[in-house]
Order: structure tokens, then sequence, then C-alpha cells
């Protein structure tokens, strides 16, 4: 018989097997996972690897966006609020902390407008207060964002305020050593949905996959103090920063058109307005200008209408710029010739619509170069005639109107080109002078251009090289097709430069620049009729003899004069100007 | 001959236990090196772990150079400089196109 000592200390022993058995149960198999987790966190570290979003840069290389250092200002509050003061209310307290940021914060965003007016600084250093007040009321929650993508000059006045609970997280943000210089065509980097960063609008926007790249995740172990144990490999994948465009772009002629085109809407009592500048032989944008602008660092100030690029998203009737595709097409389809007379005795009656020229003058007996030069109305419908409406459509389409011509921007336009059932006698007479067709600007430009490059039309582009960490792409210019032929090209060029230099403009415009152009003044259709508003264009390209460049300005609705030859054709000279001793082209004395 | 096959179990027995010896002194080298190069691996990681913070270092003041130089060379900064130090805008320039050859071989 056992000694109930000994009973005893089996039954504790028992008892103390059990509980271990049951321990090691609920440690191994009922919170298996939350210990697995436990032990991962203590013996790997994953870090987790964001990549740099790409830069963009100008034809020579220099910096148009790159990347800077940011901060996310944040509050933790119940730390923040050791510092309230006793008998202080929570609503005080945060008043107090609001007015010693926001100055500094105000400062930030107010230096992104250009001549900031006091009325300005009041209005967002009261919306800063407000908001960074009301964070701090909040009495639910640990961390509080106070003020994203703050610069690092910002942080560093805001860390000398030594405000307890207050931290800095580092985040980057895009970086414009040319400021606002090209915004329309770069876009801009917000965020998304779900918080990430993604660009909108022209390059930003088109090329957001390439430029933003992709993040990593590295699994490594550690060792107690959490430092990588060199064993084992680090698992998971590297990051890749985005890829770096390299545009087409030329800075200096970026920035002289940009500057005049500003000048030119302001003097011009301008709504808006666009200008493209386009290498003849290739179709690069060198320049793409459009005006009301942005800041892309700091978008919130602006109207959503200023971030599109006008040159591609806005479409209009072209007007007598048109008259040049007009000409070209039936001086290539061989209706009409150098020794064609136009009757031009007066207004022509087409379905009981009356078609008159913009002064009602006429000239009966016009050569083609006296249609161009006295931008004849019922001259151009003489012409569209004689070709009919399948050979003048046709041509239309050829040089690239009525649908996209796939240039990497975000936001392009096709225009408007009724199909061919929609076409009848009146669609093409006024076709001819550019009514009932709408137009994008980088349309007209482009098909100008082809008119100068020997009858060559090529696709638009503005990115030339894509350089990634693992692959370079290079593109080169691509032909969409020959519209016309190099003779009509030649022949063109010449009634062109005829054109400018015998037309409305010969007096305002300066001479010996041997530019082949055309002027546009389109009444703005409204509702089933046309209205006083116009929008004054003036298409061109030069030298004629060898064209290297061919440019659009666009003023919309520009109210000092309705008519392009004496606002957007001058202005074009005045780039003109500055663009011949930049590229070292000569002017005729 | 039974001195000699004496002499050869002598031996026989002798190459086991050299060999054994041999085996296990570099089990043991290697045992050893093993401690040692991890020891010396693990150490290690504080020196990538240093290393990699000061790429990142070098890399943003980079970045910082880089982002200077851009905005000292940006068309503004160039024009606004150029106007402080009195250049003004001439109009008559003279383009010269490099003349032919008079002769050539």
């Amino acid at each position: 018989m056992k000694q109930p000592r000994f009973l005893i200390l089996q039954a504790l022993l028992l008892l103390f097997a059990a509980a271990t058995v049951g321990r090691l149960f609920y440690w191994q198999v009922l919170q298996h996972e939350d210990f697995s987790v436990a032990a991962k966190d203590q013996t790997e570290n994953t870090v987790y690897l964001s990549a740099k979003r790409g830069k963009i840069l100008s034809s020579d290389g220099s910096t148009l966006v790159s990347n800077q250092n940011a901060y996310l200002i944040y509050a933790i509050l119940p730390e923040i609020k050791k510092s309230k003061k006793p008998g202080q209310s929570l609503e005080e307290f945060a008043k107090e902390i609001a007015e010693k940021i926001t100055p500094i914060l105000t400062q930030a965003k107010v230096s992104f407008i250009e001549n900031p007016k006091e009325k300005d600084r009041e209005k967002i250093g009261n919306e800063i207060e407000s908001y960074v007040s009301s964070q701090l009321e909040i009495e639910n929650l640990i961390w509080v964002p106070l003020a994203k993508k703050v610069s690092e000059g910002t942080k560093n006045k805001l860390q000398s305020l030594n405000i307890q609970g207050i931290g800095f997280q580092e985040d980057t943000m895009r970086f414009y050593p040319e400021d606002s210089l090209a915004a329309n065509l770069v876009g801009f980097v917000a965020k998304d949905e779900i918080g990430n960063d993604k660009g909108y609008f022209g390059l930003e926007g088109f090329y957001d996959d390439k430029l933003r790249g992709r993040s990593g995740q590295l699994i490594q172990e550690v060792d107690a103090l959490g430092r990588p144990i060199l064993i084992s490999s680090p698992l998971g994948r590297s990051a890749l920063d985005g890829a770096t465009l390299l545009t087409t772009i030329d800075r200096t002629a970026q920035y002289i058109i940009e500057n005049k085109l500003r000048e030119g809407v302001k003097r011009y009592g301008a709504k808006s307005g666009a200008a493209i500048l386009l290498d003849v032989k290739t179709s690069g944008v060198l320049a793409t200008v459009s005006f009301p602008s942005f800041h892309p660092s700091y978008t919130a100030f602006f109207d959503a209408d200023n971030f599109r690029n006008l040159g591609i998203s806005e479409v209009y009737e072209p007007g007598s710029t048109f008259k040049s595709i007009t000409m070209a097409s039936a001086l290539d389809a061989g209706s009409i010739d150098t020794t064609t007379k136009c009757p031009c005795k007066g207004p022509i009656r087409v379905s009981g619509y009356e078609i008159q020229t913009v002064d009602n003058k006429y000239h009966p007996n016009s050569s083609i170069t006296q249609i161009l030069q006295h931008s004849d109305n019922t001259g151009a419908a003489f012409a569209a005639r004689k070709m009919g409406i399948d050979t003048f459509l046709s041509y239309i389409r050829n040089f690239g109107f009525g649908q996209d011509l796939g240039i990497d921007l975000q936001g392009e336009e096709s225009g408007i080109v009724k199909e061919r059932k929609d076409w009848g006698e009146v669609e093409l007479v006024t076709g001819a002078f550019g009514q009932g067709i709408s137009v994008t600007a980088l349309q007209m430009v482009n098909a100008v251009a082809a008119i100068a490059n020997d009858g060559v039309l090529m696709r638009p582009f503005l990115v030339k090289k894509i350089t990634g960490l693992k692959s370079e792409v290079e593109f080169t210019s691509k032909k969409i097709r020959q519209v016309i032929k190099p003779e009509t090209s030649s022949l063109m060029r010449e009634l062109l430069l005829s054109a400018v230099e015998g037309g409305e403009a010969k007096k305002l415009i300066p001479h010996g620049y041997r530019i082949g152009g055309k002027t546009g003044t389109a009444q703005v259709p409204l509702a089933g009729h046309y209205s006083t508003k116009t929008v004054a264009s003036f298409v061109g390209f030069g030298p004629t003899e060898a064209p290297k460049f061919a440019m659009i300005v666009v003023l919309f609705e520009p109210s000092a004069s309705i008519y392009a030859a004496e606002t957007s054709e001058p202005l074009f000279f005045e780039i003109v100007k500055d663009l011949y001793p930049y590229w070292g082209i000569k002017v005729s004395r | 001959m039974p001195a000699q096959t004496k002499e050869s179990k002598q031996n026989k027995s002798k190459t086991p236990k050299s060999i054994f010896a041999l085996v296990l002194i570099v089990f043991a080298g290697m045992l050893f090196a093993r401690v040692i190069l991890f020891n010396l691996l693990a150490t290690s990681g504080q020196r990538l772990a240093a290393a990699n913070q000061q790429i990142e270092t070098l890399k943003e003041e980079n970045q910082k150079i880089e982002n200077a130089i851009s905005n000292r060379t940006s068309m503004k900064k160039i024009e606004g400089f150029a106007k402080k130090r009195g250049f003004v805008k001439v109009d008559n320039i003279e383009v010269l196109t490099p003349s032919t050859p008079i002769a050539s071989r």
C-alpha cells in the first residue's frame, strides 16, 4: 500500500504534467498563428522600399521635373495635449497650436502663387488654421496628419518651434526647377483614390506607369538588436525606380513662347491661348504652351480648366487657316493649277445660304495667290467645288483631321469631321474656309507641317527616349502617310509665303523672316448660330526655302481686336523674332 | 613471415586510426571555421546596415545637389542673372554662314 504522501506527490506531478501539456497545446495549437507572427516579428525585418518617380528632361537633358524630399507633418494627440495648460479648453489649446504653425505653412503655399495678394494670403491662412485646429480637436484618435508634402525648409522651420507631439515622416514630392514652365505639358502628380501618388494630365498622366516605377519589399533575418544577419539572403524584391523621360522639348523655345503667349493673351484681352511649335521634319514637339496655366506643385489653387493643354484638347473651327489645306488639296488633286482664275465676282448662293467674303469686297479673276492673300471665302469655295466632296473629304482625313494623331500626351481630342453621308454642297463650300469642321491646334499645325515637309504627314511625339534601370527605349519619328506630292508642297510653300508677305497684315509684321502661313479668324458657333466672339489663329512655317519649324498661335476670344491679322499673326512674328537668332537662322535684309 | 604479418597488422590498425584522426581534425577545423565565419558575418550585419544608410544619405545629397544645379540653371534664374548684370537684348544680330572654299584638292 502506497503512502498517502507518495500518492499526493504523484497526483501533483500528474496535475503539473497535465497543465504543461495543456499549456503547450494552447501555445502550439490554439495560439499557433499568433506566436508564429510574433516569432517572425522578432527574427525578420520587412523593409518596404518605395520607388522614386522618374524624371522628365528637356531635349538638352535639363531637368523639367525631378524629385525632392518632402515631409508629412503629423501630431500625436496624447503627446501634444500634455502641453495643454490647466484650465485651458481643448478648443483654445488647438487654436493656440494652429496659430503657431499656420504662418509657416501659409508662407510655403503662398510661394507658389505669382504675385500673391493679401486677400489670397488671408484666405489660405484661414483654411490652414481651421484645418489644423479641427485635426487637433479630435478626441478619439491618437495620430492625425496636419500637412502633407511639406518641403525640407518648411519642415525645419516647424521643427524649430519645438512643439511637443509634432512629428515628421519622410516622403518625396515633385521638384520643378523651371517653376511652372511647361506645366500643361508635364501635368502634375496627386493622390489616387487609395492614397498613392498618380500622374494626371500631360506627360505625368500619359506615362504614369513608366514614371512611377515599382515599389519593393525585402524580408531579412535580423539579430536581437534588429541588425541584418548575412547568413541567409533576403527574400522579396527590390524597388525599381521610375524611368526617366527625355523629351523633344526645346527649353529655350518653350520659355520664349510661354512668355510671349502670356503677354499676348493679356495684351489682346483673350480668354485663353495656345501655341505649338513642331520640328517640320519629324513632328517632334519643340514647345507647347497653353494659357491660363497652373503651378504643378500646388494645383489646389487653380481651376480644373487650367490643367488642360488647349493645344491638344480644345476643339475649334479653324476658319481661314483651313484655306491652306483646301488649296493644297485642290492643287494636289489637279482640280486647279497656278493658271486657274477664280471668277469671284460676288457672293455665292448655296442651298439658300449666301457665302460672302469677310469684308464683302470681291476680286474678280483672282489667281490662287490672290485668293490666299485676300483670304477670299468665295475663292476657297471655288477650289473646293472644283474638287468635289469625295476628293476634298479624303484629303481632309489624310491630313489627319477628325482623328487622334496619337501624340503621347493625356487628353488629346480628335476634332469633328462629319461623316460622308452628312456632307452636302453647304458643307463642301463652308468647309473650304474652315467652317463646319472642328480641329485641334495640334492637328492644324501638324497638317501645315506636312505641307512644308514635302507632303509627308508625321506622327507628333514628345518623348524621344525612356531610360529605365534595366532598359532604354529610343523613339524615332514615324511617318503617317504621304498626303500631297513634293511638287505640290514646294508650290504651297511659295503660295503661303506670298499669302503672308502680301496678306492683310503685311504692314504689321517684320519682313525678312520668310514665313509661309495663313491667318484664321473664326466666329465661335453658339447654339445653332455664330456669335460675335472669335478664335484668332495663325499657322505657319519657316524659313520657306528649307523649313525648320511649323508653329501655330491661337487666341480664344480676343477682345482688343477680333481679327487674327491684328492679334495672333503679330504675336507669331514676335516669337519668330526671338527664335531666329536663337537658332542662328539668317534674316533677309 | 610472422614478423611481417605482425607489422602489416600494426600498419592496418594504424591506418583507420589516422584516417579517423584526420577526419576529426578536418571536422573540428571546419566547425571552428564555420563558427568564425558565422561570427564574422553576423557582425557584418551592422556594417552592412551602416553602409546601406550611407548609400541612402549619399543618394539624398546627390539629389539635393542635382536639384540645386537645376534650380540655378533654370531659364528664369539665368534671365534674372542676365538682367542683374546689365545684359540687354540686341536686334541687329548678324548670322554668319560658312563660306564655300575658294579651292580644294
